[in-house]
């Protein structure tokens, strides 16, 4: 899952990748307003970490056009400004929530899963494909009997084709969810993680189509 | 005296009026009794002439004593008013004697004196019209008293008055106090200045200037600490994640590497933490001025930032031609040059120059702080001095509070500090300037 994280404070936009990193998470890090507007023009990403006071352009003028544009990327608001007011603003532009600095990334974590579980048209914390399910707080697969913790890279792969069960993703698709700007694909990445994630969970788990991409069947 | 304008105006004006009116009634009262005195003096004459007219109309010489005695013709016990006629060479009797003229006189009888007025006519009849002056007296002065009486009676009245008249012409003093008193200290608004008398307008102008000062003020002081916190809270996301970051490491590699980030963290948190201090104790005010040998203390300074400047290629260096003693608080110069200082070595590029310089100009000593880095732009000259502002485009890793400090410190000893931007070539210039008292 790609991440675009938008903070000014050197710091905490680098603590803040590092933890995404920890957890699976692509990330793509801007520091300024118009600069997120533009990345978020390519639609590159599934989910907005959004700081409010950005140099050049302010966080609730960026989700404004963003809202205004038809985009409907879920968007996590992160600020100091903790007074109501803020928080009703942020929230009627079209944030799918909000979080107050200083605020434990555990709680940020936990706030992404559940904004991309709602964006996925699920309510339970648990993707299910009825065959395999998949934990995304605890990276922990399903199958059967077998019942095992996928390393990052792995949940990450899975992670994105279980939440849309049905549908073909191409190679490209797939590198992009799993790696960030700076972070250098290698080339077999890919076929590498299916191996990895199949030998885990069975064959059967993640379908190739041919000359089309993966999926993962919907049975449920 | 009482110290309350309330009770002065009331004891003055009544003390004044009650003495004119003292003096009012002394004079009216002392008219009145001339004047009671002239009317009976004129009342006996016109006895005199009445009763001698009617004696000789009425009865030709029969009323007139033929005899050479006197006749008492009349005598009135109420006013004791007596008539007398006799003729002018009968014997008289003894408090009447003597060779006395037609005209008023006053003349003793026996221990009580008598106003007495005698007119003889031509055929040597003597009328001779007469009152005890006690009579008189008394009739005179009831007379005057009765002038007197009305400003006795007004006197109470008008100090009422007085007291009424000078409360409520104060009342709007009162209310003022009351409406002062009733002000919330927190969000004190001003008075109302209106309906006010001209002299007391000027003060509640004056009162809603300083509350409109002081308003200014806490609306400053306000906005400083909600700033604050709000500033408190990026080193402390920031810490926050990178101690949790530091736990997920997963090898000794990555968590060295993790320790990095998260001692910045501190030192940042610690920085700001001591800037806001340094803030709090130069708005608290007074440290002691004393004389600073201020060539030895950039000396010092100099050695002291050249490991940092070193750091980053920095050429650091000291531009100041002869000895400077200044008259300032050392503590205050040091937090100014400091400040300046550590912006200059941050802005500066890589192997770029920064230079102290000191000299003197117009009785002034100067203190400039001069980097090659990229200046600033004319619109943020003034902000970047507004606590926590910081130029957009900063990584946001210093407090923004430099500027702010040293403007209050060099404020706090009668200097300012400026900056402009370098005209001959690329950099800034920060410049603090002290009168410099010999």
């Amino acid at each position: 899952m790609r991440i675009l994280l938008v903070e000014d404070d050197y710091m905490i936009g680098e603590a803040v990748s590092v933890a995404l990193k920890d957890a699976a998470y692509a990330v793509d890090w801007v520091k300024d307003g118009e600069t997120a507007g533009s990345t978020l023009e390519y639609g590159e990403h599934e989910v907005v970490l959004l700081d409010l006071g950005l140099p050049k352009r302010d966080g609730l003028e960026v989700l404004r056009r963003l809202r205004r544009a038809g985009n409907k990327i879920p968007v996590i608001v992160i600020t100091a400004r903790d007074g109501v007011e803020d928080r009703i603003a942020g929230l009627d532009l079209g944030a799918d929530d909000y979080l107050v600095k200083p605020f434990d990334i555990n709680e940020l974590l936990a706030r992404l899963r559940a904004v991309v579980r709602r964006q996925g048209g699920q309510a339970a914390p648990i993707l299910n494909n009825g065959r395999v399910s998949l934990d995304p707080a605890t990276h922990q697969a399903t199958c059967g009997d077998t019942m095992v913790i996928l390393s990052a890279r792995e949940f990450a792969l899975l992670h994105a084709l279980m939440l849309r069960p049905g549908r073909i993703f191409a190679r490209a698709e797939l590198e992009e969810h799993i790696y960030g700007w700076n972070e250098e694909v290698e080339s077999n990445a890919v076929d590498f993680l299916i191996y990895a994630v199949r030998k885990k969970l069975g064959a059967e788990t993640i379908k190739n189509v041919r000359g089309a991409g993966w999926m993962v069947e919907n049975l449920s | 005296m009482k110290r309350s304008l309330q009770w002065r105006l009331t004891f003055m004006l009544g003390g004044a009026i009650l003495l004119s009116a003292l003096v009012a009634a002394l004079v009216s009262f002392s008219l009145a009794y001339e004047e009671a005195k002239e009317f009976q003096d004129d009342m006996l004459r016109q006895i005199a002439l009445l009763t001698t007219r009617s004696a000789t109309t009425t009865s030709t010489n029969n009323e007139w004593p033929r005899q050479n005695q006197a006749r008492i013709a009349l005598a009135e016990p109420e006013s004791r008013i007596s008539v007398i006629h006799l003729l002018s060479h009968a014997p008289r009797p003894g408090w009447l004697a003597g060779n006395i003229s037609s005209g008023l006189h006053t003349l003793d009888r026996a221990g009580e004196h008598l106003r007495v007025f005698l007119q003889e006519d031509p055929s040597g009849k003597i009328t001779v019209v007469s009152q005890p002056t006690e009579t008189r007296d008394e009739i005179a002065i009831n007379s005057a008293l009765r002038t007197f009486a009305p400003l006795l009676f007004l006197l109470p009245v008008m100090a009422w008055l007085i007291m009424r008249i000078v409360r409520s012409e104060l009342r709007p003093v009162r209310n003022l106090a009351d409406h002062l008193d009733a002000q919330p200290a927190d969000q004190p608004r001003p008075l109302p200045d209106k309906g006010l008398p001209d002299e007391i307008t000027p003060f509640v102008q004056a009162i809603n200037r300083l509350l409109a000062r002081v308003i200014d003020l806490m609306g400053q002081q306000r906005r400083f600490v909600a700033d604050a916190a709000h500033e408190l809270r990026s080193p402390l996301t920031a810490l926050s994640i990178q101690a949790q970051n530091l736990k997920q490491a997963g090898s000794i590699e990555s968590m060295n590497e993790r320790i990095l980030p998260l001692q910045a963290g501190i030192e940042r948190a610690r920085k700001l933490t001591e800037q806001l201090l340094n803030l709090a104790r130069i708005q608290a005010g007074s440290t002691e001025t004393s004389t600073v040998d201020v060539t030895a203390m950039s000396r010092k300074l100099i050695v002291e930032y050249l490991p940092l400047a070193e750091a980053k290629g920095i050429d650091l260096g000291l531009d100041a031609e002869e000895p400077l003693m200044l008259s300032a608080a050392s503590e205050y110069l040091r937090l100014i040059l400091r400040n300046a200082l550590e912006n200059a070595l941050k802005y500066a590029p890589e192997g770029g120059e920064v230079t102290l310089r000191l000299y003197l100009v117009d009785e002034s000593a100067v203190f400039e702080i001069i980097d090659n880095g990229p200046g600033i732009p004319a619109s943020e000259m003034e902000r970047v001095f507004d606590p926590f502002y910081r130029l957009p485009g900063t990584t946001g890793e210093g407090s923004g509070l430099g500027l702010a400090i040293a403007r209050e410190a060099a404020a706090c000893q009668g200097g300012s500090v400026s900056l402009l931007n370098r005209s001959k070539g690329q950099g800034l210039i920060f410049r603090y300037r002290q009168k410099y008292k010999t």
